[in-house]
Parts: structure tokens; C-alpha cells; sequence
């Protein structure tokens, strides 16, 4: 052991007299040669037992403070067995179904389904996913069948236009162009409708009549970008359910109506601001 | 019997405060018990996970779900599908701002309910113009209104993904199938992608998120809308819970307009090619060169 060392920690014996020189120079007591032999005689703290010691006391402290459910955790496995399972066949976890709720409407539309063959007339806003409001539009709109008044009685002529209306219909929002009722509907019991070249359809095809017009959102339709839908995007996983042009738009006032929106955000950039803090702008996106 | 010297007392003292002394230092451990058990503290990266690894930590976190939340769920792991690009293009045309799509959002991806967060933010922008400062994403009064266009922004999967870059840990990476996903026990919480997003797209859990038990969807994903810890970041996944089963995202089937065309980017007959190959499509903030899937377009 090189001299130096030993004096500057002052544990051996033998670097006393250089350390007490430079105590002596700091006005420091330097032990007597007697009291470090003494100190010396302590009984060594056994390493081993206090290391054993210390880790029983983790184990203890982490065992009250967990829980340690016992079940081993696998190794890491090779990267292999990883790789392997990210590459196994996609699986499609549920069967094809038909999401839609039972309402006790009478049913008023077709709505259609792709994907399956066509389904049997859901009930009027069944194309919606449970807990789903009617589309702005239909919302407050009435949903008394057609039938329920023109199965009764004997047809009228049809008046020219809504002002004429005197005992039912009265009250009528009629906001669709210079259209009369004979535009689209056809006198008679049953309630249909006639396209442009006097082809009779029942009213669940009303989509047909729509599209006379409305040619460039008919398209857009038919490609899938207009109109919601629910269901699957992947038809061969399962069907889809479309809305119906009178899903979203009153056939006689078919612009969408204003509606309140639902709860914006309540965060911390929305609560400073209501405050006037830094984010007095808003977020940007 | 011997007399007790004064040693052994000292001893026995000393020891005693020791101990004291080192459970007090460990005192911290005790809150694992509620928010970080031994096993999560040792799970893997969830790229790194075995299969029976995997299926052990979600059978474990259904197990806590039930325990903190109260509610039964169950907690899958999709993997992308084979062939499958996902991308997603919103009409601003007939979109009237109704926010129904974040409230679906919200509740498809079980969110905080306190603060009402949801992965999509809808601005009500002037028209005319794209300038996200004149925008407000806060407005509570009918919607549309004149002279003004509404637009909904969520994460748009960027390609070039700034916020995936950041991480400093790799915690958020992009999926084959094009979804930015984030392994919410290997976040550690820093907030860089939340501040590498140009689009405001992540979403910080600052408190343990807050939800009733017949609220809770049980219908859940590992890497998409398990309730997230506190102190981690969220984002959109497009709903990868459904769209990896072939679904539609929550947010396309509450839209009461039909504002929202979802698909597979690689089936040239799928709707959302049609769209871009037939409407004039933009992304935000182009000249970043993030490369969104998520388009924009308006009618003609």
C-alpha cells in the first residue's frame, strides 16, 4: 500500500505520522496510536450477513407492497416466435350481423343493405347503430305510416300546390323548388310515387325519383361518398347499412336543418380559455 | 439470565432505526400497488411480447379494468389485416359541425368523461379561408352557421409521422396497415409527439381517466381503446378495434350527414379510391410534408 493513500484515509497505523503532521497544521486531535488498535478490536459487521439482511428486508418491503400474483412470467422468447405471430392470418374476430335497433314504428322505407341480400324493410331509422339519433332532418318529423289515413276514404284530386291543402296536410313545410304534389305523387289508395316518364314506384324507391334531379349526388351515392352508412367497410367481412335519401333530407323541405351540436371539449385549453388565459385563441391544430 | 450491556441496546436501537430508515426509502414502492403492479413495471414492448406473453398482460388488464373500473371487458389484440391500407377522406361540404362524431368518439373509446376529451376536435372555420386562427373548436350555438364551414381534424396517420419520430423510447410506431399506434405501457409520458404533431392530435392523460362502469365499452383493443393509464398519451387509431374486423370507425357511423368515406386505399374499388381519384382532395398543412391518410375534399 503506497504511504500517501494510507495517510489521506488515516485508518492504518502506519500513516499516522504524516496525517498527524497535517492535522497538527489544521489545529486538528489526532487519535493516539492506543485508541486506533482499540477501535480496531470492534467486532467486524459480517458483509455477507448484512447483505442477506438488507435483501430480506427488500423482499419483505416488496412483498407488502405488491401484489405478486406467483404465476411465473415466461423469458423473453426469440424474436422469432414474435415474428410469427405478427405474421399469422388476420382473423375476423365476429360474424357478419346486422346491427339495427327494433323501434315500433311501422316501417315507412326500405333502407338498404349491401353486402347481404336484401334484407326485409327495416323499421324506419333502423339503419341507425344503437343509440343513434334520427339525422337532423327526420328528427320531429312524423312517423305515422302513409297508410294508416290513405288506406281509408276515397282519393281526392291531388291540389296544385300546398296552399290548397284543407283538411289533411295542412301545415306542410313545402320548400323543394317549384314542385306540386303531382310532381312526384300519384292519386290513388296506396300511396306511390311516378318518375318523370310516368313509372310508378312504391315509396321506398323514392331514391329513384331523387335521382332524376339530383344526378351528381346520386353518383356520389352510388360510390359510397354520400349518405352515411354503418356496418362493415369490408363487405366481405359483413354487411352495411345505408341511409336512404329521406334518411337525412324531408323529401318536401330537403335542406338539412340547423341543429344544436354536442358538447364540445371541456379540457384544459377550453377551461383556460374561458378564463382568458395564454390559450385565450384556442388551440391550434 | 445475562444483563443487557450497553452494546446490544445500542445494537437493537440501531437496528430498529435502520429499518425504520429503509422502509420509509421504500415507501414509494407502496403506490405501485395502485397504479403500477410488478408485472406491468416488467412488461416488454408490446412489438416483443410472445403470443402467451400477450395473452397473459391482456387477460392481466381486463383483470385491473374490472378491479378499478368495476366493468367486465374484454381486451383483444387486432393485427393489421393482410392487403389493408386504411385511409379516410371527409366531404366539408355537407359536414354541418354537429360534433357527433367526437361524442361517438368518446364513447367508442371509453375518454375521460370529466373533461369530455374525444380524438376529434371539429372547427368552425370562416369560409374562404383555412386559417386555423380564425377558427373555434369550442362553439355551442346551431350549426351551420352562414359563412361559415365546419372541419373536423383527428389524427391523419401521417406517413412521415413527426410524432413517431420523436419518441424517444419507441412507444408509437406505424403500423404495416398504415395507424400510428401507441403502446400505452411503454409510454413514459414525455409529450414530445404531443408536441411534434402539427395537428393537435395526441391527447395527454394528465389524470387517471374518469368513467362510470355502464359506461365503459367492453368491446376493447390493447392498442386502441382500453382506458388508458394516467400519464400516458392517446390518439386515434381509426378504430382499429373495428376496422381490423372489417367495421367502420365509430366517428363514420354517427355522422348524420355522410360526411365521412372510410376504406381500404389498396382495393381500387373501394370508396375511398373513388374519392380520390374523382373529387379534388387536400390534406392540412401539405407543405410539411407529413403525408396524411386522411383527405379532405369538398363538392364541386
Amino acid at each position: 500500500m503506497r504511504m500517501g493513500q494510507c495517510a489521506e484515509f488515516g485508518a492504518c497505523s502506519s500513516g499516522t505520522g504524516r496525517l498527524s503532521v497535517r492535522a497538527r497544521r489544521i489545529g486538528a486531535r489526532v487519535p493516539a496510536r492506543g485508541e486506533l488498535v482499540a477501535a480496531a478490536r470492534v467486532p467486524p459487521v459480517d458483509p455477507v450477513r448484512l447483505w442477506l439482511g438488507l435483501c430480506g428486508l427488500a423482499c419483505i418491503a416488496l412483498l407488502a407492497c405488491n401484489r405478486v400474483d406467483g404465476r411465473e412470467r415466461g423469458r423473453h422468447l426469440p424474436s422469432d416466435e414474435s415474428a410469427g405471430r405478427r405474421n399469422h392470418q388476420p382473423v375476423i374476430h365476429r360474424p357478419a350481423k346486422l346491427t339495427h335497433i327494433d323501434l315500433p314504428e311501422p316501417p315507412l322505407l326500405t333502407d338498404v343493405v349491401e353486402g347481404v341480400d336484401r334484407e326485409p324493410a327495416a323499421a324506419h331509422g333502423g339503419a341507425k347503430a344503437p343509440g343513434r339519433e334520427p339525422a337532423p332532418a327526420v328528427r320531429g318529423a312524423t312517423l305515422v305510416a302513409c297508410e294508416t289515413c290513405h288506406s281509408i276514404g276515397d282519393p281526392r284530386p291531388l291540389p296544385s300546390s300546398m296552399t290548397q291543402l284543407a283538411t289533411f296536410h295542412q301545415g306542410l313545410e313545402f320548400r323543394h323548388g317549384p314542385l306540386a304534389c303531382a310532381s312526384c305523387h300519384v292519386r290513388g289508395g296506396t300511396p306511390r310515387l311516378h318518375l318523370a316518364d310516368a313509372t310508378e314506384v312504391a315509396t321506398s324507391e323514392a331514391m329513384q325519383l331523387c335521382q332524376q334531379c339530383h344526378g351528381p349526388q346520386f353518383r356520389d351515392y352510388r360510390a359510397g361518398s354520400h349518405g352515411g352508412m354503418t356496418g362493415y367497410w369490408n363487405l366481405a367481412a359483413g354487411p352495411r347499412q345505408r341511409n336512404h335519401c329521406v334518411d337525412c333530407h324531408d323529401a318536401h323541405s330537403p335542406a338539412i336543418r340547423p341543429v344544436l351540436p354536442a358538447e364540445g371539449p371541456r379540457d384544459r385549453f377550453f377551461a383556460r380559455r374561458a378564463n382568458g388565459g395564454p390559450h385565450s385563441k384556442g388551440p391550434r391544430p | 439470565m445475562k444483563a443487557t450491556s450497553r452494546r446490544r441496546a445500542l445494537k437493537v436501537v440501531g437496528a430498529t432505526l435502520g429499518a425504520g430508515a429503509f422502509a420509509k426509502a421504500m415507501e414509494p414502492l407502496k403506490n405501485f400497488h395502485h397504479h403500477l403492479t410488478l408485472d406491468e413495471f416488467l412488461q416488454r414492448h408490446y412489438r416483443e411480447l410472445s403470443r402467451e406473453d400477450l395473452e397473459r398482460v391482456l387477460r392481466r388488464l381486463e383483470q385491473e379494468t374490472l378491479e378499478e373500473y368495476g366493468a367486465e371487458v374484454t381486451i383483444a389484440d387486432h393485427e393489421p389485416l393482410e392487403g389493408v391500407e386504411f385511409g379516410y377522406a371527409l366531404n366539408l361540404s355537407v359536414c354541418i359541425g354537429c360534433r357527433k362524431c367526437a361524442e361517438a368518439c368518446h364513447q367508442e373509446n371509453n375518454h375521460d368523461r370529466r373533461t369530455n376529451n374525444s380524438y376529434i376536435r371539429v372547427f368552425e372555420m370562416e369560409q374562404g379561408s383555412l386559417d386555423f386562427e380564425k377558427g373555434t373548436a369550442d362553439y355551442d350555438h346551431e350549426v351551420p352557421r352562414p359563412g361559415k364551414y365546419y372541419l373536423p381534424v383527428q389524427c391523419q396517420q401521417c406517413d412521415n409521422a413527426p410524432c413517431v419520430d420523436v419518441c424517444p423510447v419507441q412507444a408509437t410506431w406505424k403500423e404495416k396497415d398504415g395507424i400510428v399506434v401507441v403502446d400505452y405501457n411503454w409510454c413514459i409520458g414525455c409529450r414530445y409527439c404531443e408536441a411534434a404533431c402539427p395537428y393537435h392530435a395526441r391527447r395527454f392523460n394528465w389524470t387517471r381517466p374518469e368513467i362510470s362502469p355502464d359506461e365503459v365499452n367492453p368491446d376493447q383493443s390493447y392498442l386502441s381503446n382500453r382506458i388508458r393509464p394516467q400519464g400516458v398519451v392517446e390518439k386515434c387509431t381509426f378504430c382499429l378495434h373495428r376496422t381490423r374486423e372489417g367495421r367502420l370507425p365509430a366517428c363514420l357511423e354517427a355522422c348524420p350527414t355522410g360526411a365521412r368515406v372510410f376504406g381500404n386505399l389498396l382495393d381500387p374499388d373501394s370508396e375511398i379510391r373513388w374519392v380520390l381519384e374523382n373529387k379534388r382532395v387536400f390534406v392540412l398543412k401539405e407543405e410539411l410534408g407529413t403525408r396524411p391518410r386522411f383527405f379532405y375534399f369538398f363538392d364541386e
